[in-house]
């Protein structure tokens, strides 16, 4: 019996915690994004480097089993689902930091995300979304909550979205000289429907783990 | 009748990669004696693919063991079929029954039959000479003669009646360099094969299986025995043989039967657990047990 399962089974907790970790920052993003006050959203932005750095020991892990243990079958499978989800993680992450950088704007032009009562329905989806998600990683690998997560997107999180677009852009008269605050809205929007398409593509790459299918493009 | 040279310039006196099969298929394959004699066939490399090797419910025996328990599987020309399994799972013994290999050790039966090219090896008419000229093999350790590099290579075309020495010439250059090992030994043909590296020793090997015009090359462990560097070189090769020549290897080194192989069979206690496209069966393989296996986690 190799020391490879040992392995895994720590890469895993490590990428369970890197999940959490994002999940507070986006947590931390919604708390910013309501409160508008520009400290919280400045601490966005600063705690994007550590998950960065748990990015980086996570990649370099999984490049370090590939290259000892040349593992093949579920084992292979286990490591490219972690190069991956490590990957999109560390993307979501990347869209709260850019929704903290717009919400800079926001605060300036002292608009408030809470006159826009279809964002909090579209928030709402993508953290449950993501909450599901983190369930893929870490507790039940089931492909049937993998296809409920691909299937909410669509039906969920791409409607709330749509939404919540046409709700500023039913008030963009208002906003006749913030040009800027529209572009931060949407942008907002556009990281959160970000966020919720890289929850699928983790629960396609949960599909890979457990099946060998590729299903990215046929569900 | 048509001699090996006029055969070797038919295909472009050895340059070309397609040296055409020296034998009649079906019923007559095995009875041929010498490889002078029979017209070449040179639509052979444009056949569509088919299975040359078919064993139906084959069984081995050594004693009352069976070290090969029923096994049914059909190798396709034109491809690399990897048989891997634990130590003792029967891979080795079922590759050496499709050159009747077992047949020198005492006690040993078989059961079910073997089927090459459309005819069954264990067939008491079948001539164990010109089977074993169709079916050629290559072993874990580098075994040249004892004589020289040009004589490894002649040894088995002089025994099937080839004489001429400019044919012998022909035959030597052209199995040299489709085994990739021409251009470090042509100037030294007549030195002894015991003085190549391991590498080319084994490479000479697989000159000298190539020479008496094999459709079927079985490959024992051929690596085990080498350097990373040889290693690499006789993957190369065998992969830009598998058009010509029907190649079955037996690894222990999963990762080259990944590398080289389109087909892997996969043996258990003598029984073939898994048989199926090598992609399948190191990414997702179907049954726990070749999971297990290549997993590392039995075996």
């Amino acid at each position: 019996m190799s020391e490879l399962p040992k392995r895994l089974e720590r890469l895993f907790l490590k990428l369970d915690r890197a999940a959490l970790a994002v999940e507070q920052h986006l947590s931390d993003l919604l708390f910013a994004i309501y409160g508008g006050n520009l400290a919280d959203v400045e601490s966005i932005i600063a705690a994007d480097e550590e998950i960065d750095q748990r990015e980086v020991e996570i990649e370099r892990e999984c490049i370090r089993l590939l290259a000892l243990y040349q593992p093949a079958a579920s084992d292979l499978r286990k490591i490219c689902f972690a190069i991956k989800v490590n990957n999109d993680l560390e993307r979501i992450s990347d869209n709260c930091v850019s929704s903290a950088k717009m919400m800079r704007i926001l605060i300036d032009d002292k608009i408030s995300m809470n006159r826009f009562p279809k964002f909090r329905v579209l928030a709402d989806s993508v953290v449950e979304a993501f909450r599901q998600t983190i369930r893929l990683i870490s507790t039940d690998q089931e492909i049937q909550l993998a296809i409920s997560i691909i299937k909410n997107d669509r039906s969920v999180v791409d409607k709330a979205y749509r939404d919540f677009l046409q709700s500023v852009f039913v008030e963009v008269e208002q906003f006749n000289n913030h040009v800027d605050a529209v572009y931060a809205l949407t942008s907002i929007g556009r990281a959160l429907e970000r966020i919720g398409d890289l929850c699928t593509n983790i629960a396609e790459d949960t599909m890979f783990m457990l099946t060998g299918e590729i299903v990215r493009h046929s569900i | 009748m048509e001699t090996q040279k006029e055969i070797l310039k038919h295909t472009g006196g050895g340059l070309t990669l397609g040296l055409p099969s020296w034998q009649q298929s079906g019923e007559t394959a095995f009875v041929v004696k010498s490889i002078s004699t029979v017209s070449p066939d040179l639509s052979r490399n444009k056949k569509a693919r088919y299975s040359i090797i078919r064993s139906d419910k084959f069984s081995l025996y050594y004693g009352n063991k069976a070290a090969v328990n029923q096994v049914s599987m059909e190798i396709e020309t034109g491809c690399v079929t990897a048989i891997i399994g634990p130590s003792g799972c029967g891979k080795s013994s079922f590759l050496r029954s499709i050159n009747r290999m077992n047949d020198l050790i005492p006690n040993t039966r078989v059961d079910g039959s073997l089927v090459v090219d459309g005819r069954n090896i264990y067939d008491k008419r079948v001539d164990l000479v010109s089977l074993r000229r169709r079916v050629g093999m290559v072993f874990q350790r580098p075994n040249p003669f004892p004589k020289s590099v040009f004589d490894n290579i002649a040894y088995g075309p002089r025994l099937h009646g080839v004489r001429n020495r400019g044919d012998l010439n022909d035959i030597v250059e052209t199995c040299l360099k489709r085994a990739a090992l021409w251009d470090e030994v042509k100037e030294t043909l007549s030195r002894s094969a015991l003085a190549l590296s391991g590498g080319q020793q084994q490479r000479l090997c697989i000159a000298r299986a190539l020479a008496t015009q094999p459709d079927v090359l079985l490959m024992d462990e051929p690596c085990s025995a080498l350097d990373p560097i040889a290693t690499g070189k006789i993957e190369e090769l065998i992969v830009a043989l598998k058009e010509q020549y029907t190649i079955v290897i037996v690894t222990h080194n999963m990762q080259q039967a990944a590398r080289i192989s389109d087909r892997t069979a996969f043996f258990c206690l003598g029984e073939l657990i898994e048989y199926d496209d090598t992609n399948k069966i190191f990414t997702s393989p179907s049954n726990p047990q070749t999971e297990a296996y290549i997993t590392g986690r039995f075996g």
